[in-house]
C-alpha cells in the first residue's frame, strides 16, 4: 500500500495517531498538489457524503475535517488551487440565540472547502450582519437558529442584508428552519446540515454568476 | 415556597453517546472513546447540578392563556396539554463546575457539550421523578421557553420572576436571557393526575433528526 493510500486509509478509519505518522512521510515525498486532488478533497468528499448516509456520526464528521485541516496547514497554501478561495461568507447564530454549535461544525465545513469564513459569533443583533458584508464585501451570509422564535429575527436580517445589497445572497439553517420556512422568510438557500452545505451554497453562487 | 435540591450524576457511556447523535447505526471511533473517556475521568463521571423549583397553581384564560400569580404562559401548545394538568412546576437547573473557556479542537468542545446535556438532561428527569414521588401526580415533558410556540423573552421573564436564579448562581445575561453557566435549563412541567407523555419527539416536527427516538 502506497503512503497515499495509507493515508487515505486511517482518515476513513479514523487513526489519529496513524494519520500523523503517514501524514510526515506524504509530505515529504509528494507535491502538494498532489496530495490535495488525492487526499484531501477526495477524503473531504468522501467524509461528508458517510455523515449524509449515516453511516458516521459528527465527532467522526469533526475528528475527519480536523485531521484534513492539519494536513493543509502543512503544505504550502500558495502551491496549491483551491476550487473557492476567493468565496467571503459571514456566519452567525442570529440574535437571542445562544446555540453556536451548529453553526461552528458548518464553519469548519466552509473553511474545509476554501471559503473564507467571517464569524461573528453567537447572539447576532441582526444589522452586525449587513455591516460585516459591507466591510468584508463577502458574497453570502450564513444565518442559523435553533429556536421557533427567534425566526422573524433571521427574516428581518435578511430583509435589511438585502436592502443594503440586493446581490448578497442569504443561506439559512437550525432546527426549525424548513425549506419552505427559507423561502418564506426570504432566503436564497436552505441548508439542512453541514453535510449538504457546500452543496447547496455553490448551488446559491452558480444562480448568480 | 421554591425548593433547592442537589444532584450528583453518573452518565452511562449509552446516555452520552445518544446526546452526541449515536441514535443508529453509526459506530463511535476510538478516538471519539477516547476523548469521552478524559473528559469523565477529568469529572470522575460525577457531575453536581443543583435545581431550584416552585409548584404552583394556575388557571387558563380564554384557552389561550396559562396563568399565575406571578405571570402567565402565552403558549397554545402547553395550554392544550394543561387540559389534563392540575398544578404547574416552574424549575431551573444548573450544572456547575463544568464550563470551560472556548477551546480551539472542535471535537473536545464538541463532547464537552455533549456530556454537558446529557448531564443536564438527566438531572431535569431526576428532579421530574422526585417531584412525581413526592406529589403523587405525573408530570409531563419540560418545557424550555423559546421552544415549540413558546416565546423565548415572555418565557424567560415568567420563569426568572417565580424562581430566583441567583440562589444556584445562575447569572442572567438581560436582553439575550442567556443563562451562564452555559449548562443551565430552565423550564416548567406540568403536573396532573393522568400519566403525560414524556417523548420530546412526539412535538417536534425534524422527521429525520439523527437523535429521533422510536
Amino acid at each position: 500500500m502506497s503512503h497515499l493510500q495509507e493515508l487515505m486509509q486511517s482518515l476513513r478509519t479514523f487513526e489519529k495517531e496513524n494519520f500523523k505518522n503517514c501524514m510526515s512521510l506524504v509530505i515529504k515525498n509528494h507535491e502538494p498538489q498532489e496530495i490535495i486532488d488525492q487526499i484531501f478533497t477526495p477524503g473531504l468528499d468522501e467524509t461528508r457524503n458517510r455523515y449524509y448516509q449515516g453511516e458516521i456520526a459528527i465527532p467522526e464528521l469533526l475528528l475527519s475535517m480536523q485531521l484534513l485541516m492539519d494536513l493543509l496547514s502543512h503544505l504550502d497554501i500558495k502551491q496549491v488551487g483551491r476550487k473557492r478561495g476567493d468565496n467571503k461568507i459571514v456566519l452567525g447564530v442570529i440574535e437571542g440565540d445562544p446555540h453556536d454549535l451548529g453553526k461552528n461544525i458548518i464553519k469548519r465545513m466552509y473553511e474545509c472547502y476554501g471559503f473564507q469564513v467571517y464569524d461573528l459569533g453567537k447572539n447576532v443583533f441582526i444589522n452586525n450582519f449587513a455591516e460585516k458584508v459591507r466591510e468584508t464585501k463577502s458574497d453570502i451570509v450564513g444565518i442559523s437558529t435553533m429556536m421557533s422564535t427567534t425566526v422573524s429575527k433571521v427574516s428581518q436580517a435578511i430583509e435589511l442584508i438585502k436592502r443594503e445589497n440586493s446581490s448578497v445572497n442569504v443561506i439559512v439553517g437550525g432546527a426549525f428552519i424548513t425549506a419552505a420556512v427559507a423561502e418564506d422568510i426570504g432566503a436564497d438557500g436552505y441548508a439542512e446540515s453541514a453535510a449538504v452545505v457546500i452543496e447547496e451554497t455553490d448551488k446559491i453562487l452558480s444562480k448568480t454568476k | 415556597m421554591a425548593s433547592v435540591i442537589d444532584f450528583t450524576i453518573s452518565l452511562d457511556i449509552s446516555d452520552i453517546l445518544r446526546s452526541l447523535g449515536y441514535a443508529n447505526a453509526e459506530k463511535s471511533s476510538h478516538e471519539t472513546m477516547h476523548k469521552i473517556e478524559e473528559i469523565e475521568n477529568e469529572f470522575s463521571n460525577r457531575f453536581q447540578c443543583r435545581s431550584i423549583y416552585r409548584i404552583v397553581d394556575f388557571s387558563l384564560k380564554n384557552n389561550i392563556e396559562l396563568l399565575t400569580k406571578t405571570g402567565c404562559i402565552e403558549s397554545p401548545k402547553i395550554v392544550s396539554l394543561s387540559q389534563k394538568a392540575k398544578r404547574l412546576l416552574i424549575g431551573l437547573v444548573t450544572l456547575y463546575n463544568f464550563d470551560k473557556t472556548e477551546c480551539d479542537d472542535l471535537l473536545y468542545g464538541y463532547i464537552l457539550h455533549g456530556i454537558g446535556t446529557a448531564a443536564i438532561g438527566k438531572a431535569v428527569d431526576l428532579l421530574l421523578n422526585r417531584v412525581e414521588l413526592e406529589t403523587g401526580l405525573h408530570t409531563s415533558l419540560p418545557f424550555s421557553p423559546g421552544y415549540c410556540d413558546w416565546d423565548m423573552t415572555s418565557g424567560q421573564e415568567f420563569i426568572l420572576d417565580s424562581v430566583d436564579p441567583s440562589v444556584i448562581n445562575v447569572n442572567v445575561v438581560p436582553q439575550s436571557f442567556i443563562m451562564l453557566p452555559v449548562h443551565t435549563i430552565s423550564f416548567v412541567s406540568l403536573m396532573g393526575t393522568e400519566e403525560m407523555d414524556r417523548n420530546p419527539c412526539h412535538f417536534c416536527n425534524m422527521k429525520k433528526c439523527h437523535t429521533r427516538r422510536r
